[in-house]
Order: structure tokens, then sequence, then C-alpha cells
């Protein structure tokens, strides 16, 4: 940030001998900036504000008055009535359940995805191209056909109606991750390594010492993603997991609407609004870290 | 374990360190290989064996040879449509949502009090995903008596035409759906953009370059890696798309958005046909990996890498 | 290479488990159930009879049974079911249960992953469209000897519903709501347009008056392969043949009938336009086209009037299928909303045929379940309802008993193979309507690859 200030400062600078007519043609296209960036951003989160308006429609209007964005009046039964939940157990369940899961799976998706990364991007071993693509493969076959053998693994691991399948492979990488990292960490110098191992460094510490700080944006990527993609999963969820009470939030949703009877949308929606304050807490959490500049300072050095 | 010891003896000599990088190597992947032997390994054979099998996923599968290679290939018409449609939607808008998520990012990199709230606001369109909400919008804006009708309409162009009703122009509404969840790639490239040195920009200014010069010079080689990643990626998301034919269309009109997994997904479980679904898997395989292969072996003339080896 | 092969075999291993599990079905069903009253079982109590039943309980043997049951639906079913299966454990302290309920979408895929796995529920509620494949892999639990040994007491069931949810004169799946096909009409554009609704239409009179509708306000009319069924039945046919390896018919003139008719409908301009029924979808009850107006019919399930009405803000009005003049028997008859079966391989069938009893003839579960999957089949219980329903549930109970009277029997469930049919039909459809396809070319083609698909299912 700081770096970014100063480089902001000097243009400023070198432009103070410019005339008032460039300062204006700043602020004008500053402000065109501005205006095109907003209007394009309503166009692009119209959707989700219409899902969030709806959440506040009479249930049986919502399809009625799509057309419509602003609600006609204002109710809050929507999320009295989506809270409670069902078979006893409100939100508040299962929002404890989603956390609990999808926080246990992203720390084992960032530490895994960070680890194995390194592996892939910094050492040359035989069988590495051959493990590669064993990694990429597993991104290129629809979970449609692994999803009935893999069931078979968990129960025979005596792990189904637990969380273990939904967290425990998230430690041992995902490919999204691990091959994301590796791009990341292929940007970074190998002098910079070298010079470390002179200095008695070993390739752990290397890895401490040097990629981890050097890769917090990645890092941060991974965190939001995958976090994100663990909130949103209802499948796995709905093959592994049986009892109401364990239930997450992506699948409890789904309870809201059934087609051959009579679905809440209201509900539904308002639980929907409601679930994407987590990931959007989180996103504003860590984009912060993509905007100061850590992964400079290494290089100074 | 053994590899680990072995490893934290100091040691000597240029073979000694060659082994040593050789064992460290593998212990930092070997989560991945564990995992992989656990969890996936035995899937994946399993629906290579089954692609050879008649199975309905109720009872015993029963060993059919080629038979639903070959009836893929002469008598399945829906799915050589399938394959045309996906084949269509990866090629196009694979780049179309690169190409805008490079451009937005490039924007909002731009520091600037707002430059927060904005991030967010373009990347909550990924966040909500496939969700009814999603569908049920998206239907309603290219609906004959829609807002895009509307908007033509204003700028003197009458227009009733039911987007997502004729099968010129379906598929294009999903591509336009895929261009707008741009969110994740946009983020990737925030955190490439960030990881790019401040200090070669100012030197840069001070040898007198420019926005533009500079663009060329410094950010996009230096991007490459996040550019690369984005194109495997998108490609491979591109082609394994399911969820916009599942939840908006169903396929139609006319089997002109019949997304490849989604046919196989039906031919699974609609059908209970695992066997053909698992030869259909395989098939998507092979063509997923030739095309990331091809990516991979171009990639050694564009991407630049600070640790060139 | 070594690790190649050893990695080759245990696939093997496991594919060959998968085998086992799907056999383990087989063996199991194969085994003729004798029902003994060892385990708890109230067999002997009339079911209006709560007091009895809660004094049966006490009878029970102490091993503690864990049942887990399986349902898709909505918030409100999941609550009402979970009330019924709190009552029962009051009743019969040794029985609780595990509950998973889940939505339409994902139950199916799910129920195939656990019937796969060996891992199914002692009790799940099954759709009408897949009896037949559970009941060819044997995973489905025979019910006929625990009705013969008095724990399932049908008496008060009529033998058609029964009928709908047995194989070979034995039952499988016990039906838990009554329901039946019903033409939705909404009543302001039948004002509106001047016309009136009979109870039941001639295709003549439907086309007639669609047309009128259209001429006077523009509304449109929806129908869709849905219809050929009912044709088949006017003629005394079912759609499929008794053995499932073929349609129930000789030739293809009642698809040529059917495609016929839509190609007319699309001609004169009064059927809705393929395009739109893309984005109004009409099986999503929010999107389809009654719904806006766009169209001023639907044809549905009884059980879904409610539900429309709601939605669409409406008054709409019920009618039966439509037939034709020279039909042989009336088209319209009772079918089940849904159904409880069994797990083929449950440990405690005397418990779970004893739960379904329950379910299904238990004054006091179905107070607490009220009708919400459906009109209830066992005639005591329907009678204890008469008091306490809305306006428009007693309308459907209205529609329903008057259906009673009149109906034919229901057809045997579908075979397998019949929901790739039914993707057939509706490709095919939409192609005639766009007018890709001669009515003539479809009937053919749905007639030899339906057949073919049918004899690949079902022959030997």
């Amino acid at each position: 940030m700081e770096q970014a200030v100063t480089a902001d400062k000097k243009r400023n600078r070198s432009k103070q001998s410019g005339s008032t007519s460039k300062k204006i043609k700043k602020l004008a296209s500053s402000t065109i900036y501005h205006v095109l960036v907003t209007l394009f951003g309503i166009v692009m989160i119209y959707p989700l504000l219409w899902m969030i308006m709806s959440s506040f429609k009479e249930s049986s209007s919502i399809f009625r008055d799509a057309d419509n964005l602003i609600p006609e009046t204002f109710m809050f039964e929507n999320y009295t009535n989506g809270w409670k939940g069902f078979a006893d157990y409100s939100f508040g369940t299962f929002f404890k359940n989603s956390f609990l899961i999808t926080i246990t799976a992203t720390i084992g998706a960032v530490a895994s995805g960070v680890i194995i990364a390194y592996g892939f991007a910094r050492f040359q071993f035989k069988g590495k191209n051959f493990w590669f693509s064993c990694m990429m493969l597993t991104m290129m076959l629809p979970y449609q056909v692994v999803m009935i053998p893999q069931f078979l693994i968990f129960q025979k691991l005596n792990w189904i109606n637990t969380i273990l399948p939904l967290t425990v492979p998230h430690f041992f990488g995902q490919a999204f991750f691990i091959f994301l990292n590796m791009q990341f960490i292929k940007g970074i110098p190998k002098e910079m390594d070298e010079a470390a191992r002179i200095d008695g460094c070993s390739y752990y510490g290397v890895f401490t010492k040097i990629i981890l700080p050097m890769i917090v944006p990645s890092i941060i990527t991974t965190c939001i993603f995958s976090f994100m993609w663990r909130w949103d999963d209802f499948f796995g969820a709905l093959l592994y997991l049986n009892k109401p009470s364990s239930y997450p939030v992506s699948l409890a949703l789904k309870m809201f609407a059934d087609p051959s009877s009579q679905s809440d949308w209201g509900a539904m929606f308002a639980m929907s609004s409601l679930s994407l304050v987590p990931v959007f807490l989180i996103f504003i959490f860590f984009q912060k870290y993509l905007v100061e500049g850590i992964s400079t300072e290494g290089l100074k050095g | 374990m053994k590899k680990v010891r072995q490893q934290r003896k100091p040691s000597g000599g240029i073979r000694a360190v060659l082994c040593h990088e050789q064992a460290a190597g593998y212990v930092f992947i070997a989560p991945f290989i564990i995992g992989f032997m656990i969890f996936t390994i035995i899937p994946i054979i399993a629906s290579f064996l089954l692609a050879f099998t008649d199975y309905d996923i109720l009872s015993k599968p029963s060993f059919i040879g080629l038979d639903n290679f070959i009836k893929m290939f002469t008598a399945d018409s829906k799915f050589i449509k399938s394959l045309e449609v996906t084949f269509f939607y990866a090629v196009v808008s694979t780049p179309l949502r690169l190409l805008m998520a490079l451009v937005v990012a490039m924007i909002l990199v731009r520091p600037s009090k707002l430059s927060a709230i904005y991030r967010a606001v373009y990347y909550l369109p990924s966040i909500i995903g496939g969700s009814v909400a999603v569908a049920v919008m998206w239907k309603q804006i290219f609906s004959s008596d829609g807002v895009i009708n509307a908007l033509l309409m204003s700028v003197g162009i009458p227009c009733e035409q039911s987007w997502l009703g004729n099968k010129n122009t379906a598929i294009w509404v999903l591509i336009l759906l895929s261009v707008w969840q741009f969110g994740s790639s946009m983020l990737i490239f925030l955190a490439g953009l960030k990881q790019i040195p401040r200090t070669l920009y100012e030197a840069a200014i001070v040898d007198g370059a420019g926005k533009i010069q500079s663009f060329f010079k410094i950010t996009l080689p230096l991007l490459t890696p996040t550019i690369f990643f984005n194109l495997v990626m998108q490609t491979i998301n591109g082609f394994m798309a399911f969820t916009q034919s599942y939840i908006i269309t169903g396929g139609k009109p006319l089997n002109s958005t019949l997304f490849y997994a989604f046919y196989l997904y039906q031919k699974a479980f609609t059908n209970y046909d695992m066997g053909y679904a698992c030869a259909m898997a395989w098939v998507l395989l092979v063509i997923v990996a030739s095309v990331t292969a091809i990516l991979f072996k171009s990639s050694g003339r564009w991407v630049y890498y600070e640790s060139k080896e | 290479m070594k690790r190649k092969i050893s990695l080759l075999l245990t696939a093997l291993l496991l594919v060959s488990c998968i085998t086992g599990c799907g056999n383990a079905g087989t063996s199991n069903s194969g085994k003729e159930v004798t029902p003994t009253s060892t385990v708890a079982s109230d067999s002997a109590t009339t079911p209006t009879a709560a007091a009895d039943t809660a004094g049966n309980a006490s009878d029970a043997s102490d091993e503690q049974i864990t049942l887990r049951m399986s349902w898709w639906g909505n918030q409100t079913r999941n609550d009402l079911t979970i009330q019924v299966l709190d009552l029962y454990t009051q009743l019969h302290p040794n029985v609780t249960f595990e509950t998973e309920p889940s939505d339409w979408s994902g139950y199916f895929d799910k129920l195939a992953t656990q019937a796969a796995t060996g891992s199914m529920p002692d009790i799940i509620q099954q759709d009408y469209g897949q009896l037949s494949t559970y009941y060819d892999k044997n995973l489905m639990l025979n019910l006929q000897p625990y009705i013969e040994s008095g724990v399932i007491d049908t008496s008060r069931i009529s033998g058609a519903v029964l009928a709908s949810g047995s194989f070979n004169e034995d039952l499988y799946a016990m039906c838990i709501g009554l329901n039946t096909p019903v033409l939705l009409y909404d009543k302001e554009t039948i004002q509106a347009a001047g016309v009136t609704i009979p109870e039941q239409m001639t295709y003549q009179e439907f086309f007639a008056i669609s047309k009128t509708i259209f001429e006077k306000t523009g509304v449109q009319t929806y129908f869709d392969s849905g219809l050929i069924g009912m044709m088949y039945r006017g003629e005394g046919l079912t759609m499929y043949s008794a053995d499932g390896t073929s349609f129930g018919s000789e030739d293809d003139s009642i698809f040529l009938d059917y495609f016929t008719m839509v190609k007319q409908a699309m001609d004169e301009g009064w059927h809705v336009s393929p395009e739109v029924l893309v984005e109004k979808d009409p099986n999503i009850v929010e999107t389809m086209p009654l719904i806006d107006q766009t169209t001023w019919n639907s044809f549905t399930n009884s059980n879904q009037y409610t539900t429309i009405s709601n939605t669409a803000g409406r008054d709409l009005g019920m009618s039966m299928f439509p037939c034709k003049e020279d039909d042989v028997q009336q088209v319209q008859y009772l079918k089940s909303s849904q159904f409880l079966t069994a797990s083929a391989t449950t440990e405690y069938p005397e418990v779970v045929a004893d739960f379904i009893n329950f379910f299904v003839t238990s004054v006091d579960a179905n107070k607490i379940l009220n009708g919400e999957r459906g009109v209830p089949v066992d005639s005591a219980v329907l009678a204890s309802f008469s008091d306490r329903l809305t306006p428009q549930e007693q309308e459907v109970f209205d529609f329903i008993d008057k259906i009673n009277e009149v109906a034919t029997p229901m057809d045997p469930p579908t075979p397998s193979g019949s929901s790739e049919i039914g993707t057939l039909l509706n490709d095919l459809t939409e192609q005639v309507r766009y007018g890709l396809i001669t009515p003539e070319d479809a009937a053919e083609q749905v007639f030899t690859e339906g057949n073919d698909i049918l004899m690949g299912e079902n022959g030997q």
C-alpha cells in the first residue's frame, strides 16, 4: 500500500506542473470511472438484489411480481418462519454445522494445497509428471461416475453419517488449489530460495521463511474459494449426512422447495440471503490482503 | 518415514544433494499421494471398468465389451449433439470469461477508497452460483417480455424474441451467464496482479515508460502463470459444465443447451444406465485431457515463470 | 508394475462388491418371510382405537430398535412426519427413528447410491415411476405376508388402491395418499371467454374450447405427452404390455393421434409456443404458464390443486382429463401420490410392516399428517377427516370422491425404461411443436425406439 501511495504521489507531483485543464480532465476521467464501474456493478448484482428483495415479499407473490424489484410492503415473516427450520432444528443448528464442515475443510484445503504445491513447483523428482497428471485427472471425471465407488470406500471406513467424508479428503489436497498455489510459487524467483539455502535454510525452512510469505495472495484466494465452495456444497452432505441434526445450511435450503407440494419460496429466499452473509464477510475480510502489498516486502530485501 | 530421516541427515556431494531433492519432493507431495491412493484411485479405476459393462446401479454389472462406446458414436444422436453443444460452449465462453475477468481485474486493481466495495460487487454474482434465484432471474431477463427485449424496444428495436426458447440463441444466454460469473477468475487475476512487485513499475516509471508500455512489458508477462492457470481451469470447467443445463434450461430447446455432463447425469440417474454414463465420462476425460495437454505443451512458449528451470 | 496389478485387483474387488450388494437384495427377498409376533406388533389393535394401541405398546419386547426412514418433501411434510414418528416411539418405546428427509431432485440419486452400496433405509417413501425398477432389482420387501398375518390391516382400503402397489398379486408398496389426474382451469379466463368447462370434455370439445378462448382472450392452451397414457386407457389398453417388453398396442396409431393433435394445436395457434415453454417450465409450479395466465389450463394431479391455486392467487376449477367419443372406458383413475415401501434387507421387517400399518391406518397418526401427502386411503381415517378440512382441501376430497364413482382401475406400475421413453416423447413433442418433424415420423420413431428400449430393459 505504502509503495502504491508513493508511486501515486510521484505521479501526482510530476503532473502538478500541468495546467488546470489537465486537472479537470483527471477529475472527469475519475468520475466517468466511478460512474461506469457503479452502473455496471448494478447490472452485476441485480439478481442478488432481486433475491434479497424477494425475501421480503409475501411467499406466494414472489413469482407473480418477479418484475418488480421492490416489494409493496416489507415483510420479515419469511425470516422468522425460515429460521425455525424443520424437525425441531432451527437454522442456528444448520449454520453451526456449516461452519464446522466449512472451516475444517478449508483449513485442510489451504494447508495441503500449499504444501503439495511447493513439492510440485520447486522439486525435480522421478515420477513428478506422473503424479501431476494424476492430480489433473481428478478434475476431469464427472462426479456422478465416481460417487458410488467413493461412497463404498467411506462406508467401509464407517464414515457415513459423519462429517469425515466432507472434510478429511480436503486434507489430502484439492487439485484446483494445488495447481493455483503452484503457479504462484513458480512466479517467485528461484534465486531467493537459493540465497536462503546458502544462509543455511533447509527446504523446509525455505518453505516457511520464503515461500509462505510470498504467496499470501494465493493463500487468501484459496481460503475464499474453499470456504465458498464448501459452504455451497449440498450434494456431498446429501449423500453422506443422514440426520437432519447434522445438515448444513446448503442442504437445509433445499427443503423449502418441493415441486410436488407447496414450496415456501419466501422462507427459502430469506434463508438463502442469510446464508450468503458468511461467504460475503469472509470475502470482505480476506480481500483486503489482496490490496495491501504484503508480497513486495520479500523482494526488497 | 525413511525418506524423512534420510532428508535430515546432513549430506555432501552432488549425488547426495540430488537424492535429497528427490526425497524432499516426495515428502511435500506425500499428502496428495496418500489421499489419491485412499479416496480417488479406486473410484477412477472402477468407473473405467464399469464403462465396459451394462450397469444399472441397482443390480450387478455385466460385461458387454465396447458396446457402450459403439452405441455412443453410432446410435446416439443426443450424445453427438451434447458433445457439439459442450465444445461450442467451452470454446466460446472460456476466452470471453477470461477476457472479462482480466479487464475488470485491471480496472479494479487501481487503488481507490471504493475498491473494496467494487470488488465485492463484481465478485458477488459468483457467490450465488447456481442457485434457484439465478435461474429464475435469468429466465425472466431473457424471456419474450423480459428486460432485454424492453431495452431493445426503448432504443427502437422491437423484439419479441424469446432468447432462451430459440435454439440458436439459447446457448448464448448460458454463455452470457458464465461470462457474468467471472468473479472467481477475476479474484485470481487480482491475486496475480498483487504478486507483481511494485518496484518493477516504479523502475519503469523512472525509465519513462507509459501505462500501456508497462502493461505489456511488466504486467502481462508476469501475469502469464495466472492467465495460464485460469485458462486451464476454465477450459476444464467449460467442458464439465452441468449446473446451467440442470437448473435453467433442462437441455431445451431441442437439446441446444444439452451439456455433456448433464446428459451423462440423466443417463446415470434418470435412466439408470451407469455403465453408459461411465463410458461417456471416459470419452469426456480423453477429450479434456487432450485439450489440457495441448495447453500445457503450448505453455512453454508463452508462460513466463520467474523461476525458469 | 506389481503395484499397478494390485490396484487393478482392488478395483475388481470393489466392482464385485457392488455386485455383491446387488445380490444381497436378491437372496433376502427371495426368502419367504414368515411373520412371527415376537417383535413389537399391535396387529390386533383396531386403528380407530388409539387407547388400545397405547396399551399394546407395553407388550413390546425390550430390544432397542432403530429404524431409518427416508422421504422427500418440504418443511411442512418434514415436521408432520417427524411428529408421527415421535408418536410411534411413544407407543413403542423400544423403537426409535433416524430420519433422512431430502428434496425431490436429490432423493433418487441418493437412494440409488444407497441401494448400490447396500445401505438403504428401512422405510422408504417411493414414487410410482420408480416402483418397477426397485421391484425388478428385488430391493423392496414383500408386504403380502404381513397382510396375511394381520400386521397390516387392509380391510378398509380399496382393492384398486392396493393393486397400484402390487406385483403379481403381492403388495410391495403401500399407497399413502390418493390422487387423480386433473385438468385445472382458470375461472377468470373461462368467464372472460364466455365458455364453460364440462365435467369431462371430449378432445373435440377441448380443441373447440381452446380455440374459442384463444380467439376471445388471447390466452393459450398447454398439453403434453401425459395425455398418451390416458388415450391408451380410453381404448381399454395399457400404455405398456403386461411383461413390459413393448407398448400395449399393436401399432403406433395412438402416438400418431397424439402428435397430430400437437401439430394441429400449433398450426391453429392456440397452443403455447415451445419457445415460451423453455422460460415457463410447465413442470414447476411457480413457472407453469397457467400461473401468469399464459395458458388457461394445466394437466396435473389433484394434490397439486391447492399449491397451484395459492401460487396463482386466483380461483381454479377442476375437470377430468378429456376423452374420445369412441372410448370404450372411462380414462379417469385413482392413483397414489406416493408410496411407503420397506427395504428388502431391513433387519426388522415385522416392525417396519407394523409402522407402515400405523402410518396408513391410524387415525391419530393421520390427524397429524393431515392429508398433506394426498387423500387418505383408509376409509375410517378418511371419515375422521370430514370436519377439519379447508374449503380447498374439501374440493379436492370431493373431486376424488366423484372420480371414485367412475374410475377404472389404475394401470400397473410402469416398467423399467419408461423414464427413458418419457424423455424421448418430450423430445419428439418439442420437435413437432417446432415443426421439425411430421407427426407420422414422430409416431413411428417413438414406437420403434420405445419398443427397443422396453425390450432391452425387460426382455430376456
